[in-house]
């Protein structure tokens, strides 16, 4: 990576740097296209590099500047996009290879719109698993995304392109999408920081749909400083400051499905907080349960027209899944609903109480990729099965999440989920600050 | 049941099945006669994946209609 880049790791430093006119946004781009030209070769996280357009976006960046206009919260900070996001001029592939002759967007996605209207400079497209249907982004024809971490480990998924980018250091910015934890489970094992909003609350107008009533759009950053401004920058809106001060720790379900390690952190945690109170929000496994019934029902109808006319075009994972989710009776995904209307309430009046509730954001680490196996509570378990066990229940109940890496010095990540009530994430900006200070959360030294 | 956060799907959808879901217990060929109802022909080399599929997805519902049960069925 060239000096230039290596002082600018983060995008609040590089847009400080860019908007001062210290450096020019084209030579962070020309940096950064060189560092994913290298890196990527061990991680296979991007799909297609958008040179052209990056160079061409910096370079208007710099305009802006060199006239004295302020190019905006994100000058010059290059970001990655997951492959379901629309990008004017492209297919969106959504990962599937049956989407490469796709007609190309005719405009970006309404989320791009806001980044590029702030400065950003959009870099490359990233892998995932096909149409957003798994938690390993293990793709038939993209290729499987390697953990920067240790590259004989899974990265996670489904937007395992995105987090491997950032842990990678080849991005400081990449942008996934969470239905049922494809943001908090790659974070988690690549060990980033990932942000799931509230259900509505980033725009997702040209963005490619899995399951629209849980789908939701986020970042993955190597720093909280940049989770925040990519939020803000997300929203239109600044995170009101907050104080959180009652903490709790989800138990039960989040408790007996995770690894031992977690406990640790826990201690850390309570070291700065006091011992907390152990929350039980009710009825968790049929939560899991129900969401995994809606995502197959739902993916499998949207999915339908294609499954019928070519079903060998799909990933075999991804198509058999889809197949059995169009035989789920509707009366059936209906009442997996209207339990998910009797969670989330369960889970508003828990926040009601709590303000801030603490649990892993997956039961174990990284799974080898020739091994795909985890360790939960009760033993071991198929990783592309059971990855998103922890963070499942918990889109269900519509909740924004945000999901911080803990520090681990030496050993594989491991994330934890802070969970709050829509409208009141800056209580878990706040935690997540506190514990970050005290040496609990944050990125490990880069990959190098 | 009201539905206030999500809502009842309106998809177009021509199961034969209403609440009484035991796929473990169908036939190839009733499997087939599913996916036909939804204008799906399946491929001999998606069978086994479907069928495994089918079986964690009848789990899963298992788990969704206990909890209703317990819950008195209220939202």
């Amino acid at each position: 990576m060239s000096e230039t880049l290596t002082a600018l790791s983060s995008a609040a430093a590089i847009a400080s740097a860019v908007r001062e006119g210290r450096v020019r946004a084209v030579a962070i781009t020309r940096a950064v296209l060189d560092s994913l030209a290298a890196r990527d070769k061990l991680v296979n996280a991007v799909n297609t590099v958008l040179a052209d357009r990056a160079l061409k976006t910096a370079a208007a960046v710099d305009a802006a500047v060199a006239r004295g206009d302020d190019p905006g919260p994100l000058a010059g900070v290059p970001i990655g996009l997951k492959a379901l996001f629309d990008i004017a001029g492209l297919p969106t592939t959504a990962g599937a290879a049956m989407r490469i002759d796709a007609a190309p967007a005719s405009r970006d996605a309404a989320l791009l719109q806001r980044l590029t209207a702030a400065g950003a400079v959009p870099v490359a497209v990233l892998n995932m698993d096909e149409y957003a249907y798994g938690f390993v982004t293990v793709n038939a024809h993209f290729g499987t995304t390697r953990n920067p971490r240790d590259t004989a480990r899974l990265a996670g998924g489904s937007s395992g392109g995105s987090a491997a980018a950032v842990a990678a250091g080849m991005l400081p910015l990449a942008w996934g999408s969470d239905t049922n934890g494809s943001i908090r489970v790659p974070a988690s094992l690549c060990g980033v920081w990932g942000f799931r909003p509230a259900h509505g609350g980033v725009p997702e107008e040209g963005s490619f749909p899995f399951v629209p009533m849980l789908d939701t759009l986020g970042p993955f950053t190597n720093t909280l400083e940049d989770l925040r401004l990519a939020m803000e920058v997300a929203q239109g809106q600044p995170i009101a400051p907050m104080k959180a001060r009652r903490v709790a720790r989800l138990g039960g379900w989040f408790v007996d499905h995770a690894i031992a390690d977690v406990d640790k952190a826990f201690a850390g945690i309570e070291a700065l907080l006091g011992v907390l109170p152990m929350a039980e929000l009710p009825q968790v496994e049929a939560a899991r349960a129900a969401a995994f019934l809606i995502t197959a029902h739902d993916g499998g109808r949207l999915h339908r027209a294609e499954l019928a006319k070519r079903p060998l075009a799909f990933d075999p994972e991804t198509r058999d899944r889809l197949l059995a989710g169009n035989l789920v009776p509707t009366p059936l995904r209906d009442r997996a609903a209207q339990f998910g209307d009797w969670f989330r309430k369960q889970a508003l009046t828990l926040l009601q109480r709590y303000e801030v509730l603490i649990a892993p954001a997956t039961p174990d680490v990284a799974p080898l990729i020739a091994d795909p196996v985890i360790h939960t509570g009760f033993g071991p378990a198929p990783a592309r099965a059971n990855l998103g066990m922890l963070a499942q229940p918990i889109s269900l109940a519509g909740l924004p999440v945000l999901s911080a890496p803990l520090k681990r010095s030496g050993q594989l990540p491991l994330g934890l989920q802070l969970i709050g009530a829509p409208g009141r994430e800056g209580l878990l900006f706040d935690l997540a600050a506190r514990l970050e200070m005290a040496g609990v959360l944050g990125v490990q030294a880069a990959w190098t | 049941m009201e539905s206030a956060f999500f809502e009842p799907c309106n998809i177009d959808d021509r199961s034969s099945m209403t609440e009484d879901f035991h796929p473990t217990g169908w036939s190839e060929q009733h499997i087939r006669d599913e996916a036909r109802r939804q204008g799906l022909t399946l491929p001999d080399a998606c069978l086994p994946g479907v069928k495994a599929n089918l079986a964690l997805l009848e789990d899963r519902w298992a788990t969704v209609e206990a909890a209703l049960a317990s819950i008195g069925d209220a939202p």
